[in-house]
């Protein structure tokens, strides 16, 4: 019992750590990768030389480090906590501070639903890589993600200021507008792999198609796939979608948060980046599966064979969830420093007019297909 | 045992954050205890081995119909509002109705003798065929003809949203 509840609050740490590693080193990587996109040079200053005789050696290791901008994240921090705690003058004292309590939880709690490996044998117990082995794992993200906008409209409203309340009202609507778009593209998946489970989703793409190719999301829901990607950046409010936080003006519903509050909603932004990147690999790229990597190690389309130990197998797993989730944050950081931004109607018209029908037309293909392929 | 006190917890959190919330004066709180409400509702069926209902319950009440309900109260001046001395003529008679009422009700269920409904869904028939297929199968079968009238029910109601909003289409 006890060591099943110790098992649990281990897989909870692990996934928190993952996370909140990826989302810190997001502000860094948005520091300087912006930089390199618009040919400056980004963050080069934060940091200390040290003056001790005994510590001077250290100086020369440490200017790499200052010139990539490694330390800013810190001097980031530094400051957001340093700074005056602070609510608006007329406005909703305790409904202003729980808003970034309320945006960053939720942010958080849909992970527990993402598997980021598969079943663990060691010393006789099998632990699925799971915080929260969900029969309905994805419907439990969805929930999760539509409480974030909780946080959102107590922000807009609590602040007593018409600019964060028009934010707010702009964000909600963008993410309600955008979350059925979401839904919509993922029942094609549903259908495919028969199961709302996340972790028999992935299980259910490690099968091959014609005997070569894995039976990812994204060959056998390509439209999905891009319907998915762009509803969930969308939900991530960041360019080209981020009317409701006007990051360039800093007009939107955190307009009048600072210091720790404003970073709450600034790392929780990053979280949801994160999770963006989780759920389209979960769902289109294979989660944890490596291409032709089965239980007792590699077995190739044209014949070889590799064995790779249990630990082994599961160690790979583990690092290729990793490596896929990392290049989707830096796929979605790209996007956003590329891309200039929607005009309101044009959001609405992309998100209503246009994704809506075509992932609606999406989920009727797919059923034909699958009703096709059961009657042949 | 734990079941009990978990049960226990839900059912009166939920009872509290219900009175809470028809008690407020201030809009924006009732509808965040009618969120906590609805989290606690859902903690009840996932007591009951209905995971699929706790989860679209969660979505579906707290993360859409909710949603809509704040739009509303965000573009009033909820301050105003609840400044307001909200009181009918006819409260006294409606609280007299309503307080006759919860006494019947008090009395048949301090009389009554409950007994357990056993239904078609088991927790060992919910584990083998799967939460969400158990709600497909009630939902397809016995219950076909109430799903599809009451989506024509909601599809009128969305036509009839429409044409009022949007006199010129």
């Amino acid at each position: 019992m006890w060591i099943d509840v110790a098992i649990k609050v281990g897989l909870a740490m692990v996934m928190m750590l993952i996370v909140i590693n990826i989302a810190g080193i997001h502000s860094w990587v948005e520091r300087k990768q912006s930089a390199v996109i618009q040919d400056r040079w980004g963050a080069n200053r934060a940091g200390f030389t040290f003056r001790a005789p005994l510590l001077r050696w250290l100086n020369p290791v440490m200017r790499p480090i200052i010139y990539l901008g490694l330390l800013q994240p810190l001097a980031d921090l530094m400051k957001l906590v340093a700074k005056e705690n602070w609510s608006p003058v007329g406005g909703m004292k305790w409904l202003h501070a729980s808003a970034p309590f309320f945006y960053l939880l939720f942010a958080f709690v849909g992970f527990s639903a993402i598997p980021f490996g598969d079943t663990l044998h060691v010393a006789g117990r099998d632990i699925s890589l799971q915080v929260a082995h969900l029969n309905v794992g994805f419907v439990f993200i969805f929930a999760m993600a539509g409480l974030g906008v909780y946080g959102i409209v107590l922000s807009g409203v609590s602040s007593n200021n018409n600019y964060a309340f028009l934010g707010a009202v702009r964000a909600a609507s963008q993410m309600i507008s955008y979350e059925v778009t979401l839904g919509a593209t993922v029942i094609g998946i549903v259908m495919v792999y028969g199961s709302l489970d996340l972790q028999e989703i992935v299980r259910g793409q490690g099968a091959l198609l014609w005997g070569w190719l894995p039976k990812w999301g994204v060959f056998v829901q390509p439209l999905g796939c891009i319907l998915f990607f762009t509803a969930a950046l969308a939900e991530t409010k960041r360019i080209p979608f981020d009317l409701p936080e006007g990051e360039s003006e800093i007009i939107g519903y955190f307009t009048e948060y600072s210091g720790t509050k404003f970073g709450m909603f600034m790392l929780a932004d990053f979280v949801e980046t994160v999770m963006v990147a989780a759920l389209t690999t979960t769902l289109f790229f294979g989660g944890w599966q490596f291409p032709y990597l089965h239980a007792s190690g590699f077995v190739f389309p044209w014949g070889a064979q590799v064995a790779v130990g249990h630990y082994g197998v599961v160690a790979i797993q583990v690092i290729s969830f990793l490596i896929k989730v990392v290049l989707f944050c830096w796929l979605l950081m790209t996007i956003r420093w590329t891309l200039p931004r929607f005009r309101y109607d044009q959001l609405m018209d992309l998100g209503w007019k246009r994704m809506l029908p075509v992932s609606l037309a999406n989920i009727a293909v797919t059923g034909l297909v699958i009703l096709l392929i059961e009657a042949l | 045992m734990a079941e009990h006190l978990f049960f226990l917890y839900f059912a009166v959190a939920a009872l509290i954050c219900g009175v809470a919330m028809v008690s407020r004066s201030n809009l924006l709180h009732a509808a965040l205890w009618m969120l906590a409400f609805f989290v606690h509702m859902a903690g009840i069926f996932l007591l009951l081995n209905a995971e699929f209902i706790a989860a679209l319950q969660v979505m579906v009440y707290a993360g859409a119909i909710l949603v809509l309900y704040l739009f509303v109260i965000m573009l009033l001046d909820v301050r105003e509002l609840a400044k307001v001395r909200q009181r009918h003529a006819s409260a006294t008679v409606a609280s007299l109705i309503a307080g006759v009422m919860g006494a019947i009700m008090v009395v048949v269920v301090a009389r009554g003798t409950f007994n357990p409904i056993h239904g078609a869904a088991t927790a060992a028939l919910l584990a083998s065929q799967g939460n969400v297929e158990s709600v497909a199968i009630a939902l397809f079968t016995t219950y076909l003809l109430p799903f599809e009238v009451a989506s024509l029910i909601l599809l009128v109601a969305m036509v009839g949203a429409i044409m009022l909003a949007k006199r010129r289409l």
